[in-house]
């Protein structure tokens, strides 16, 4: 032993006396274990901080000076887990280090979607979608879209059509913000909902938090809806496209040869239009559906970013259009049109291991511009919406928090309502203007408790002001500056390793109504900034959940009960008689409401299928002084039950099958209950709003995905897909209609009717990249 | 408003089916459609609302007056009269209180109170003044056709509230509502004013007013040789918001984009219906050229 312990000390000795002599090094490459893209910024140093690195653009780092024989090297960055490696110099390969995200739930650390995420994620309420996800589910009319997949997820209402409103947890449609690529969209849908803005092909990641937010990504009540396009090339192709019925998407991802440079942009186009166009030579004009009727819209949207080691500058845009003409015999012609544009400019800085900032310059406008032309004469009705916005943000991570604070200056330039109706001699209408500044600043923190505790609080300060108005009375419109606070936190107990309980509190406010017109969702609804008369929204959520995953089972599942008070709701009461006001904001009902409910959510996933199922049991109610005499009542979009099975399953390696059960309660409509004689003819008589639960909801869709075998393409695949296979009627709007039996005099016959909006579609599409 | 009528976007892939709805619990009310005119005799049509799901045939509509209620109308100058019931010829209404000595008055008030199975329902009304109508004058389209353009000066001093009304005779059988037959004077406040009385294609259901929807015209355009009787009224504040509410409603039945407030507009306290004082000139119109 004694010997033994002799040659050890001397062997030190020796090596030690050895690698005096000569210093080595570490070589390797830092790459993402979620999608093996490289990392670049990763700081590696060694245990003693003596020697240190940082990876470049393609993840590669290299560690020189190293004199003891063996070391260990900390691998960290602000995004990912930390890692520790024991590196001897004996046996020193070229290393390849993967680093596991952290799962923070920010815009610039990704969640990674294996089956804990669930559990770890410290946000109650927030849930991810892929790219993979969304291409996996059965394409409405061959075009797969970001909304539908986040439509069956629990806690968002599955059925839009014909509405382009989006509701989650009982919030209205105005009250998601909705980031896409740092950019805020007004009216994230096409064709009334049937579609939404995002290009589908370029979207790399879909984080949806149901009203509690981090702070710095919280601006709404309801909801916070954050979808990134690629910041790297995913693959080796360049082009992708999709070819659908009605329309065709194209996209372009392109990188320099140093990885410093990124392009991308994707474009898309409705063809409806052409379909007239097509019909023309077989149909008179007048049975030209598509002739009559033309509906358009587009959309692209593009990237160009630049990466150095430190610094990061991206350009993103938007730029969307719906356009819907229509001529109908009875000499009324109308059109409507909206969109949204926008622009922004990103800047990050890294300024030490720990510590980055991040700056943003973003425009987003939205309008939307309805007219008709009716023998009564012609009408014109315009919303729009600007704003220009600056962020300053900071993010600084020590071992045990991760640290956030910044600022944010909105200024807001809005004409909520621009009237012009012929057969009023409109000379006099005035056009309302609102101008007014926002500013928040914000601090929050994420920290960790010993192994089985984590907590996020945030909280925000907001200022409020109206800048300038113009327009009925403006004088009379007081602008004193309003500041109020804005704050959330988040507790995640990790029981097990498996199991989670989490629990949530957050105070949200929003400085902008979007007031409905009418009782479903139009592109045309009014948004209206808060001034002293019109406070701004606020809500406080309280979220409880459960959540647990069983890997070895491929399971996980989750409850998650909510409440949500809100208070300064707006209504649009139209002002039919025509009446004097004094100020605009006498256009507006003021109210509140209160929405509960529970969510229940499970997956599981083995190698070749997974089934996924949501459903949500809620409750969305309002009330109103001037709506049911002030009593509550339930909200037009209250809906009870809302159930989502989604299943996949890989067949073989050509083909994927997937299939959704959707079924919902129906929500609210408002029908006469009595009728009675007056000037002789019917009069319905009205005893509530929304007094009245349409039929459920409830439809099957089934797709098939079949990957062709090509040399010219990296990727095509076919997709065949059939939306309500059973061809359910489903209830888009009920009413009333009153008939005259032409056989007997005096008979008159009544019946209820309901108006659905898709029958059985079938679709078939193909998807390429090359 | 018509923004909401007009806004039919996306029947792209519509299909209209009937279904079975289940009649909620309703309760009946006192229905009051009255009116009373400067120089005419008040005239009150008494029902009672049903169901909406239930049926209608010539039984149940004549089922639905109220032939037994003491229907008292009183003036701002303390007269009051008990009105009397009086047998019509018409299918419908087969029965209307009258007044037989209270007569309108301009700027008279007038309230009505109806009393049916110790239930009290009433209602009070003004005949304001007289609108000033400088003229209402026929505009050729076409050879065939014409517009009807009234002229009026508004007074600065109130607010005024027009309602228009049209026969045409040989066709219509009385008056009734012409198109777009309410207006304000927010947007002509004490200026000379001059709109388009409009052709209506109402309902008609039980062939009262005789409307003929199907004349091969421009919906508010009228033949050029039609006779048409105009009559132009102003009513109070709270008429005006009863009837334009009760119009919007006709327009709006049948349209998805039901409105957010949605309730039964009327100014009868304890029923439903309109009690309406109206001070009106009438104007015959007739082509002013003569059309080869």
């Amino acid at each position: 032993m004694p010997r033994f312990f002799f040659v050890y000390i001397l062997s030190l000795f020796f090596i030690t006396v050895q690698s005096q002599s000569t210093e080595w090094c570490v070589k390797g490459r830092i790459v993402s274990s979620d999608n093996n893209e490289p990392i670049p910024s990763v700081h590696i140093t060694t245990w003693d901080g003596s020697r240190g690195t940082v990876s470049d653009i393609d993840g590669n780092f290299e560690l020189c000076g190293l004199i003891t024989d063996s070391v260990t090297i900390i691998i960290g960055h602000t995004s990912f887990e930390n890692r520790q490696i024991l590196i001897s110099r004996f046996n020193n390969k070229y290393l390849t280090i993967k680093l596991n995200l952290k799962v923070y739930g920010t815009d610039e650390v990704k969640v990674k979607g294996d089956n804990t995420s669930i559990v770890k994620n410290y946000i109650p309420g927030k849930l991810t979608l892929k790219k993979q996800d969304i291409l996996s589910i059965p394409a409405f009319m061959g075009s797969p879209d970001v909304l539908r997949g986040l439509q069956l997820l629990p806690g968002m209402q599955s059925v839009s059509e014909g509405n382009s409103g989006i509701y989650v947890r009982g919030g209205s449609p105005g009250q998601n913000y909705v980031l896409f690529d740092d950019i805020e969209l007004m009216n994230p849908t096409h064709l009334m909902g049937v579609y939404s803005v995002f290009n589908p092909l370029l979207t790399n990641r879909v984080d949806f938090y149901k009203g509690n937010a981090p702070i710095h990504l919280s601006s709404r009540l309801a909801s916070s809806i954050i979808v990134d396009t690629y910041q790297h090339k995913p693959d080796s192709s360049n082009w992708a496209g999709n070819i659908g019925n009605i329309i065709t998407n194209l996209c372009y991802i392109g990188q320099s040869k140093n990885k410093k440079w990124f392009f991308s942009t994707g474009i898309r186009r409705s063809y409806l239009d052409l379909l007239g166009y097509m019909a023309r030579p077989f149909l008179k004009d007048e049975d030209n559906y598509f002739e009559q009727n033309n509906y358009t819209f587009y959309d692209w949207n593009g990237k160009l970013q630049y990466r150095s080691d430190k610094h990061q500058l991206a350009l993103t845009w938007y730029k969307g259009r719906d356009n819907f003409q229509m001529h109908n015999t009875n000499d009324i012609q109308s059109h409507s049109n909206w969109g949204n544009t926008g622009l922004t400019l990103r800047w990050k800085f890294l300024l030490n291991p720990t510590l980055n900032m991040d700056n943003l310059v973003s425009y987003t406008s939205y309008n939307s511009d309805f007219g008709a032309t009716m023998p009564d004469g012609n009408m014109r009705f315009a919303t729009d919406y600007e704003q220009m916005q600056f962020k300053n943000r900071f993010t600084k991570e020590t071992e045990k928090h991760l640290l956030r604070w910044g600022l944010e200056l909105t200024n807001y330039n809005v004409i909520p309502q621009d009237l012009n109706i012929s057969y009023l001699k409109s000379s006099e209408t005035v056009i309302n203007t609102y101008e007014s500044l926002a500013s928040k600043i914000y601090v929050s923190d994420y920290f960790r408790l010993g192994r089985k505790w984590s907590i996020y609080g945030g909280l925000a300060l907001n200022y409020y002001q109206l800048l300038n108005v113009t327009g009925d009375n403006s004088n009379s419109t007081d602008n004193e500056p309003l500041f109020f606070p804005n704050a959330i936190m988040s507790v995640n107990y990790n029981w097990k390793d498996n199991t989670s309980y989490k629990f949530s509190y957050a105070y949200n406010t929003q400085n902008i109504h979007l007031a409905s017109i009418a009782s479903i969702p139009l592109p045309s609804d009014i948004w209206m900034p808060a001034t002293n008369h019109l406070l701004p929204e606020n809500s406080h959520q309280l979220t409880l959940g459960y959540f647990r995953s069983q890997v070895e089972k491929g399971l996980q599942w989750g409850v998650e009960a909510y409440a949500r008070k809100m208070d300064n709701l707006l209504l649009v009461k139209l002002n039919l008689n025509n009446e004097q006001i004094e100020r605009f904001e006498e256009n507006f009902y003021k109210g509140q409401g209160a929405a509960y409910g529970t969510e229940f959510y499970f997956n599981k996933r083995t190698g070749k299928s997974s089934v996924t199922v949501g459903y949500t049991i809620g409750w969305a109610r309002q009330q109103f002084d001037a709506i049911n005499e002030g009593k509550w009542h339930d909200a037009k979009y209250d809906r009870r039950h809302d159930l989502n099975i989604q299943t996949n399953y890989i067949l073989n390696k050509r083909i994927d099958i997937g299939a959704v059960f959707i079924y919902a309660s129906g929500n609210k409509a408002t029908l006469p209950t009595g009728r009675y004689w007056l000037m002789g003819n019917i009069a319905n008589d009205y005893t509530g709003v929304n007094n009245y639960r349409m039929p459920a909801y409830h439809r099957m869709d089934l797709s098939m995905n079949y990957k062709l075998s090509s040399k010219l393409f990296d990727e095509s695949v076919l997709n065949f897909s059939i939306i309500n296979l059973y061809s359910r009627s489903n209830p888009y709007f009920v009413y009333y209609e009153i008939e005259k039996e032409t056989s007997k005099d005096y008979e008159l016959s009544i019946n209820a009717k309901q108006v659905s909006l898709f029958p059985i579609m079938p679709s078939i599409s193909w998807r390429f990249k090359f | 408003m018509r923004i909401i009528v007009v806004f039919i976007c996306l029947l792209l892939f519509s299909c209209t089916k009937e279904i079975k709805i289940d009649q909620v619990d309703y309760q009946t009310k006192i229905v009051v459609d009255g009116w009373i005119e400067n120089n005419g005799y008040a005239h009150v049509i008494l029902t009672r609302s049903s169901p909406f799901l239930t049926e209608y045939d010539s039984a149940s509509i004549r089922n639905t007056f109220l032939n037994y209620a003491k229907v008292t109308l009183s003036n701002g100058k303390g007269q009051s009269e008990v009105l009397t019931l009086s047998r019509q010829k018409d299918f419908f209404p087969p029965f209307i209180y009258k007044s037989t000595d209270i007569k309108g008055e301009i700027g008279e008030t007038y309230e009505l109170e109806v009393i049916y199975q110790n239930k009290i329902v009433s209602s009070v009304t003004t005949i304001p003044l007289l609108p000033d109508v400088k003229d209402v004058f026929s505009d050729n389209v076409s050879d065939t056709s014409m517009y009807i353009m009234a002229h009026i000066e508004d007074n600065s001093l109130s607010e005024n509230y027009y309602y228009s009304q049209i026969f045409v005779k040989h066709i219509d059988t009385r008056f009734h509502p012409s198109g777009n037959p309410l207006q304000n004077d927010r947007l002509f406040n004490g200026k000379e004013h001059t709109f388009q009385v409009k052709r209506s294609n109402q309902p008609d259901p039980l062939n009262i007013h005789n409307i003929d929807g199907n004349r091969p015209l421009v919906r508010d355009e009228f033949a050029i040789d039609d006779t048409v009787l105009v009559k132009i009224s102003q009513i109070d504040k709270e008429a005006y918001r009863v009837l334009n509410g009760i119009h919007i409603d006709h327009l709006n039945t049948t349209n998805p984009f039901a409105f957010i407030d949605q309730k039964t507009p009327t100014n009868i306290n304890g029923g439903i219906g309109r009690w309406t004082g109206m001070a009106s000139h009438t104007f015959l119109v007739t082509s002013k050229k003569p059309h080869n």
